[in-house]
């Protein structure tokens, strides 16, 4: 039963507070501005803080510096703020430092069309920062999931100790819908493993055994360790071996890659006995879906496979879905982004068509409906993105 | 034999430090040491081994937050005080200790250094300032003296250098000072004082680089530049005895400025009080909606509307009223915009879609009901209507030819303007008219929304122009 009307960007304040989010940097940006402005006026009624930077990258830094003591942390931007926040992602999935970076994504490059969708920061979102790392990203197809994806983007980073990116796009940022806000009892908090009291802590950055990821004690808590972004031992303290460097990487690429059942959701939409499927995410399978109702109509078997987690990819569960299909069609607001996953997971054992639209535009179902039927006529025609 | 001091406060297992022989981070990192270690002792500065943080960017200089046994954080170039904003707004309670270099903080970290002076924070952010990037060997810095020569400036510099120390206080830090190698009683006495001292506080410490600057300048061994030091670094009220001409040869040690401006996060303590006080806001989740859903008008699965006008007219909100009071009736709604960059002017439309089942595609693809309130966004958006669709104008606008749907022409914006005496209540007027014609609303569903959603104080003038807009439809069904 829906009872609230909110924004998909007031949905991310809203849904952060309830996973227990008390900071939040940032820097005004279209379309994620609105989350700045709800955080600005919900979190000190909540004793929480809020801080306007003076740009993207202070932003990144502050909600870092914020995490270390203790804080869940949150900054929220758009495509040009997004490009300058990397490098300090990548600080934070080095160090080890929990955060939650959402990205409303607009129509790019550059400056762009500020004010329109996209969904072309598929792949930043995943390799935005230099170097190898593990990332997440979750992304929402609605207001109400977008409060939910909040909520579990704080889970999954406490509990991993590492930054999870919050992919939305301007369809969901933007739009009102009604939602029914859980209450507490409902919602499942996971709040970061605390370490002890140790001094001077020489084993900051070793995982004891039987745990997936690090502990943390807050700084200004009694244990003193560094942090760095360096390459570093378990003391948290610069190293050069190779030996070392090597361990670490490995520890956090597999903290994440070792726990994909916890990490990974999907939505399968009318996929039981379907033999064509649409393949989306985030804002897009609201079209994708009253498309698959409409191809049923018409008698073709249609569904929707839609990643919720849209990094790590989940590939087990689009090989699985695909095992049953005549086609793909994958629909994405970008030249063939997540294309790009699909066909390397699929491996050419089933044929696939693209709708990718890079002109601030939403693609409509009706787009995807012809697509389908042209599929299911067999005469759809290969990739092309408008 | 290496200090007691040594032992106590730094990470001996770390040590001996990277830095090279004749460099004078150091001793500027002893000069922290010995300042913390006072106050440390001195129970009533509030200061302890586990309330303080050292935060370092990248550098030569950052490497001393490795090296002091504190709660420490080496972060990215640039950034450190940005780092330890977040930290000591997220804390308050701790102090927070930046240990930068003249790269690091006003090159590539130059706006968080101006905008922390500005906002006041209380941070401490002391400068090894060595007048080159030591690191990746020797190029030229913000503070390397103009003409001299660097890895990157081999015909010499020919920028001119900042003082960093003025800088910072001309930002609006409220305590700034200037230290160096050779000078370490005052050098550490400035440091402790902007320890203590409550806002954004800065020292510039001036460094030596043998290796790099005094070689590239030929200035002599590290003890040349440290004798220069000696001859040419004044107590700043010496200094500012000085003749005009002579200070060009010398440079002040000691205090530049110190001020009592309200702290940021005292200030922000303000703010929680005052937000807590006020109990939760407007716009906090409303849990139990108690307006009954009853008489009801809308029956289609999805209905589209589309409101269009120009930026400023209040069609954004009209249609988030429209989507509001579906919700108080229990049914979906889904409300949207799309809008140029202009504030004020320029084509705007908003859009609402309503429906008894769940909603899927977001947009409207083929309106059933269209209103327009300006010529350009009626001639803009009234193609591609749905084959029974409903459009309503305001009476001064013309419809296109070619409109074939069911027009209603409506004097809203006069309505606004003369009769509720607002031309800012157009789009409420509007609301008021819509409802009218379509009855998709019970009235008090209508005004509950409306009331959700304009600012507190003026909700007889809005619910007043409701009225209006209803009297309109009125006439016009009767006509």
């Amino acid at each position: 039963m829906a009872n609230v009307l909110m924004q998909g960007n007031e949905a991310v304040v809203e849904g952060a507070i309830a996973a227990g989010m008390r900071f939040f940097a940032g820097y005004p940006i279209t379309p994620s501005t609105e989350i700045a402005e709800g955080a600005s006026r919900r979190l000190p009624q909540v004793g929480g803080h809020f801080v306007q930077m003076e740009d993207e990258l202070a932003s990144m830094a502050a909600v870092i510096g914020a995490s270390t003591t203790g804080a869940k942390s949150i900054t929220a931007t758009s495509g040009p703020g997004f490009s300058l926040k990397q490098e300090n992602i990548g600080y934070a999935c080095l160090a080890e430092i929990p955060c939650v970076i959402v990205d409303v994504q607009r129509c790019g490059p550059s400056t762009g069309l500020p004010t329109s969708p996209s969904q072309g920061d598929y792949m930043q979102a995943r390799w935005g920062t230099h170097g190898d790392h593990p990332m997440i990203a979750l992304s929402p197809s609605s207001v109400a999931e977008t409060y939910r994806l909040a909520i579990r983007a704080f889970n999954l980073s406490e509990k991993y100790r590492t930054p999870v990116i919050l992919l939305m796009d301007e369809i969901v940022g933007h739009m009102r819908e009604g939602i029914r806000i859980p209450t507490p009892d409902e919602i499942e908090i996971v709040n970061r493993r605390e370490a002890g009291n140790y001094g001077a802590y020489k084993f900051a950055y070793r995982v004891p055994e039987g745990k997936i990821s690090l502990g943390m004690r807050p700084f200004g808590e009694g244990s003193r360790y560094n942090m760095t972004g360096l390459m570093h031992d378990y003391s948290g303290f610069p190293v050069n071996s190779p030996v070392i460097t090597h361990e670490l990487m490995e520890r956090i690429m597999h903290k994440i890659s070792d726990h994909l059942d916890d990490i990974l959701e999907t939505e399968e939409y009318r996929m039981e006995d379907a033999e064509y499927a649409v393949a989306c995410f985030g804002g897009t399978a609201r079209a994708a879906r009253d498309a698959v109702d409409a191809a049923r109509e018409q008698g073709i078997k249609a569904g929707m496979w839609r990643p919720v987690t849209v990094w790590p990819f989940p590939e087990e569960s689009l090989k699985k879905a695909a095992a049953n299909l005549k086609g793909i069609l994958m629909a994405e607001h970008n030249y063939g982004q997540m294309l790009l996953e699909v066909e390397r997971c699929v491996r050419g054992g089933v044929p696939i068509e693209f709708i990718g639209r890079v002109d601030g535009t939403v693609i409509p179902p009706s787009e995807i409906l012809e697509k389908l039927q042209a599929m299911h006529a067999g005469g759809a025609e290969g990739h092309h993105a408008k | 034999m290496p200090s007691e001091l040594v032992y106590e406060y730094m990470r001996i297992d770390h040590l001996p430090h990277i830095w090279c022989a004749g460099c004078g981070n150091g001793t500027l990192m002893h000069d922290i040491v010995v300042a913390l270690d006072d106050l440390i002792r001195d129970k009533e500065s509030g200061i302890t081994r586990e309330n303080v943080v050292i935060v370092s960017g990248i550098g030569c200089s950052a490497r001393a937050a490795g090296y002091l046994d504190f709660s420490s954080i080496h972060t990215t170039h640039g950034r450190a005080i940005a780092f330890a904003t977040g930290i000591k707004i997220a804390n308050p309670n701790l102090h927070v200790i930046v240990v930068t270099g003249d790269g690091d903080c006003s090159a590539i970290g130059g706006n968080h250094l101006i905008h922390a002076a500005r906002r006041n924070l209380d941070l401490t952010v002391v400068v090894f300032n060595n007048t080159t990037y030591g690191m990746t060997g020797g190029q030229y810095s913000p503070t390397t003296p103009q003409f001299d020569t660097a890895a990157t400036a081999p015909y010499g510099v020919i920028d001119r250098p900042f003082n960093i120390a003025e800088l910072a206080a001309g930002a609006g830090a409220s305590f700034t000072a200037s230290g160096d190698v050779f000078h370490t009683k005052e050098t550490i006495r400035q440091i402790r004082n902007g320890i203590l001292h409550h806002g954004f506080s800065l020292i510039e410490c001036h460094s030596i680089c043998p290796t790099y600057y005094g070689r590239k300048n030929r200035k002599g061994s590290a003890v040349d530049m440290l004798k220069y030091q000696k001859e040419h670094g004044l107590i700043r009220s010496a200094y500012d005895r000085l003749p005009a001409d002579k200070k060009k040869d010398y440079y002040p040690v000691g205090s530049l400025t110190e001020n009592g401006y309200p702290e940021f996060t005292d200030l922000y303590s303000y703010i929680i009080k005052s937000a807590q006080s006020q109990g939760p806001l407007d716009r906090s989740p409303r849990r139990d909606v108690v307006m009954p859903g009853t008489g009801t008008h809308l029956t289609k699965d999805r209905y589209e509307m589309r409101l269009a006008g120009s930026g400023g007219q209040g069609v954004i909100l009209a249609s988030v009223i429209l989507a509001e009071a579906a919700v108080i009736e229990g049914k979906n709604a889904i409300q949207s915009q799309s809008y140029g960059p202009e504030a004020r002017g320029g084509t705007c439309r908003a859009e609402a879609i309503l429906g008894e089942k769940p909603l899927g595609y977001s947009k409207v693809s083929r309106p059933h009901f269209l209103l327009a309130l300006t010529q350009a966004s009626l001639d803009k958006y009234s193609g591609n209507l749905a084959d029974d669709a409903f459009v309503l104008i305001d009476s001064s606008l013309t419809a296109p030819e070619g409109l074939t749907a069911r027009t209603v022409s409506l004097p809203i914006l006069k309505t606004a303007r003369d009769v509720v005496g607002k031309s800012m209540t157009a789009n409420i007027v509007a609301l008021g008219a819509i409802n009218g014609l379509l009855r998709l609303f019970p009235e008090e569903v209508l005004q509950e929304a409306v009331k959700r959603h304009i600012p507190g104080g003026t909700e007889e003038l809005n619910l007043r122009a409701l009225k209006e807009g209803e009297a309109l439809a009125a006439q016009a069904v009767q006509a």
